[in-house]
């Protein structure tokens, strides 16, 4: 009789489904399996993976304007022939913008490139802004090749050789997949006739330039009608075509590093060499 | 009580789910470039590294660092070699293998340099 009490005891729980739920609203387990909190608990599961999900693309992408700001800025120091006037704070700012790239595309929530890298960034820019701005033109020594307006490639400051001496004659880009002159390039191919009227001994090598964009083949023949087309201009002008010697390197010598606007725009070029 | 199981079960994969997708977009494995060698590259990036460093001591042996037109390459070749060891000690074999694959190229350059300069 007593076991037959406990048994009904013991079964009474189980078999009324209602008193378990009342229990478990009294304070129960939060495991219980109450239909309500589970929801919750889902829900708020779902809105976690997905702020994680939207705060990882959010932390990529809130560094591209600072990336780009950053890449313009050393093609423009580039430009100024930052190799030849800050070589080492160049390559500095160089280095910690590939590292901040680098990093700042790789979402670790644990190496926030902000606190990491950032700084140092700006701090090596700074210095590169710093060291350029001291270091004037007319202190640049005679085996630092590159002028502060006309940009040369790498490969022309590593040859250093005699022919590619300080050019006057400045560079003239493209816009993108054209060969044709932009108005605003003007200015600068009436300077150079200008030069080579006043300087009728010098010859000179027009070099063609593209971007990194396109197969090897197409960009060598892009660049040879980029020069083409300048010395058409020049010639037309009134300057001696057996003066002028034409090249295209293609998208082999590119003057900016970077895979983007901000260095191809710099690459689309024709470059200007002293015999 | 069969409801009550299906939720918790339910909760327990989601749960499982998100720690699982969690951890995997945490390790950054799916950033990694799939071209490389991940397993060669135990040995290779080392090996990368130690090049670019050999290559720095030449350049500078050759004197490149006195070259006004070599300092540049031998500032990067520095630069990049930093870089290179500061990836390899974070286990990113193929960040730094590319950052010391720079910085040999740029110390080669700058050996180059001054051997002509000389």
């Amino acid at each position: 009789m007593r076991s037959a009490e406990n048994k009904h005891k013991v079964s009474r729980p189980i078999s009324t489904t209602g008193h378990a739920l009342s229990l478990s609203k009294r304070g129960g387990s939060k495991m219980d399996g109450s239909p309500k909190t589970g929801r919750v608990f889902q829900l708020a599961l779902i809105c976690a993976s997905v702020a994680l999900m939207i705060a990882g693309c959010a932390t990529t992408a809130s560094y591209r304007p600072e990336i780009d700001s950053m890449k313009a800025a050393l093609a423009e120091a580039k430009a100024a022939g930052a190799e030849a006037r800050a070589p080492e704070e160049f390559a500095a700012a160089e280095a910690c913008l590939d590292w901040f790239t680098h990093e700042a595309t790789e979402f670790n929530p644990f190496a926030d490139p902000d606190a990491r890298i950032r700084g140092k960034c700006q701090a090596a820019f700074a210095a590169l802004r710093d060291k350029m701005a001291a270091a004037p033109v007319a202190r640049i020594p005679a085996e630092a090749v590159s002028p502060p307006v006309t940009p040369q490639p790498e490969t022309a400051l590593a040859r250093g050789t005699a022919e590619e001496r300080a050019s006057p004659l400045k560079d003239i880009f493209f816009d993108f997949d054209k060969s044709s002159i932009r108005t605003d390039m003007k200015k600068s191919l009436v300077e150079n006739v200008q030069w080579l009227k006043t300087n009728p001994t010098a010859s000179i090598i027009i070099e063609g330039h593209c971007d990194e964009r396109g197969t090897g083949e197409y960009n060598l023949a892009l660049g040879q009608r980029r020069a083409k087309s300048i010395t058409n201009y020049l010639v037309a002008a009134g300057i001696n075509a057996k003066r002028i010697k034409v090249i295209s390197y293609g998208k082999e010598r590119p003057f900016a590093t970077g895979h983007d606007e901000s260095a191809w725009k710099w690459n689309r070029r024709v470059h200007f060499v002293l015999q | 009580m069969r409801t009550g199981g299906w939720a918790v079960r339910r909760s327990f994969a989601l749960t499982l789910i998100s720690v699982g997708a969690l951890l995997w977009g945490c390790s950054g494995v799916h950033l990694r470039p799939e071209s490389y060698d991940w397993v060669t590259g135990e040995r290779t990036a080392p090996a990368a590294v130690s090049a670019a460093k050999a290559a720095v001591a030449e350049a500078e042996i050759a004197g490149a660092a006195r070259i006004a037109s070599a300092r540049y390459h031998v500032a990067r070749a520095k630069e990049y070699l930093i870089l290179a060891e500061r990836e390899l000690f974070e286990r990113d074999l193929a960040a730094a293998e590319m950052a010391a694959g720079i910085a040999r190229k740029a110390a080669e350059e700058a050996k180059a340099i001054a051997q002509r300069g000389k």
